[in-house]
């Protein structure tokens, strides 16, 4: 295994468990709230690894460029869509 | 038609041209496509967007970018963390945090932007300011939320004080 | 070999996903099943992303993106709708506030 592959592999692994550990939060966590925080940035974790390891892996910088719009669309739809999921909970919850 | 909005305009399609580009891998196959989509865009995006009274600088934004993308990994670390701890470290509560940030694009990408901070969740604003919601609540949060306001407040150009109110609503 | 790790990569991104399905059945609020769903959408976009990477396949990567924009688009369409009187947009509410 060459040093990059090597680094490829590593990040992988981190993406993957970063997906595990948001599914793990999404159980675990006690309110829906705190579900979300786990949904929202866990998950954009780990795909910013998977990402970088494809990016890597490929070794073209247009589909270097294409990979970072795919991150960069998910992770802002990601921000936006916790806050108005968040505010859709409260609602619901009759706080407001 | 003044001439800052022709050159937001002008702004707004080279960033989708630069999109697009990004699309089509580089390739010049489809430029006529591009001659007709981009402009289109442009006009959609200014329709349904149009410049408020904060402008976004891109430049101050690309600068942003690394230290926010380096904290919102310490914010998957630390969700990840509190997720596979045994003693799940998580005590959720709410705190309410006024902000400047009162027109509808600063307040959403502030929003947006504390969702991916480290253990702060962003549920809209009320009377009393921004609904944040902590997986635990330290007496730093609320100064954490505050540094981060005035470093996104230094992406939008400075003529915006002024015109706070001009969007007619009560900075609550 | 390094395409058999990036599907056993997805693999373990779609077991993540099957866990999140727990969340959708249990509930209990509508908006814990929405998130397992964004949760479903977001592992869709990795998934995506490793097969392209797997299989040297860049019209994948636009599936990703294609799959991004409509698990926005579907967390949008649940506050639509949870929320009454066309609501959700938070500056609407705010003016429907006393």
């Amino acid at each position: 295994m060459s040093v990059m592959e090597t680094i490829i592999a590593a990040l992988l692994a981190l993406g993957v468990f970063f997906y595990f550990a948001g599914t793990i939060g999404l159980l675990r966590f006690p309110d829906t709230h705190s579900r979300l925080h786990a949904l929202t940035k866990a998950d954009n974790l780990g795909l910013g690894f998977i990402v970088i390891a494809a990016a890597l892996h490929w070794g073209d910088g247009w589909i270097a460029a294409k990979l970072a719009l795919v991150w960069v669309l998910a992770l802002f739809a990601a921000g936006m869509a916790a806050q108005l999921v968040a505010r859709a909970a409260l609602k619901a919850e009759g706080r407001e | 038609m003044s001439l800052p909005f022709v050159l937001i305009a002008a702004k707004r399609a080279a960033l989708f041209a630069l999109v697009w580009l990004v699309l089509s891998g580089g390739s010049a196959a489809g430029l006529g496509a591009a001659l007709f989509a981009v402009p289109a865009a442009a006009v959609v995006s200014l329709i349904l967007l149009p410049p408020g009274p904060r402008r976004l600088r891109l430049m101050r934004v690309l600068a942003l970018l690394p230290g926010f993308l380096l904290r919102s990994v310490s914010g998957g670390v630390d969700v990840a963390w509190r997720a596979l701890h045994p003693g799940l470290p998580v005590r959720p509560g709410w705190i309410s945090v006024k902000t400047r940030m009162t027109d509808g694009v600063a307040r959403s990408l502030y929003g947006a932007e504390t969702s991916l901070l480290p253990g702060t969740l962003s549920a809209g604003c009320d009377a009393a300011g921004l609904k944040v919601h902590c997986l635990e609540v330290t007496a730093r949060t609320e100064e954490r939320l505050k540094i981060e306001e005035r470093r996104l407040a230094r992406a939008f150009s400075q003529d915006a004080v002024s015109q706070d109110g001009e969007d007619g609503r009560d900075d609550g | 070999m390094m395409d058999d790790l990036f599907m056993l990569a997805a693999l373990g991104v779609l077991l993540s996903v099957a866990g999140a399905l727990i969340r959708a059945w249990r509930g209990p609020s509508r908006a814990d099943r929405m998130m397992s769903a964004q949760l479903i959408g977001s592992g869709g976009v990795g998934m995506a992303v490793l097969i392209a990477a797997a299989r040297s396949e860049p019209a994948m990567l636009d599936v990703a993106l294609v799959l991004a924009l409509l698990s926005a688009f579907a967390a949008l369409a649940f506050v639509k709708t949870v929320t009454p009187a066309g609501a959700g947009d938070p500056e609407a509410d705010e003016a429907d506030a006393p």
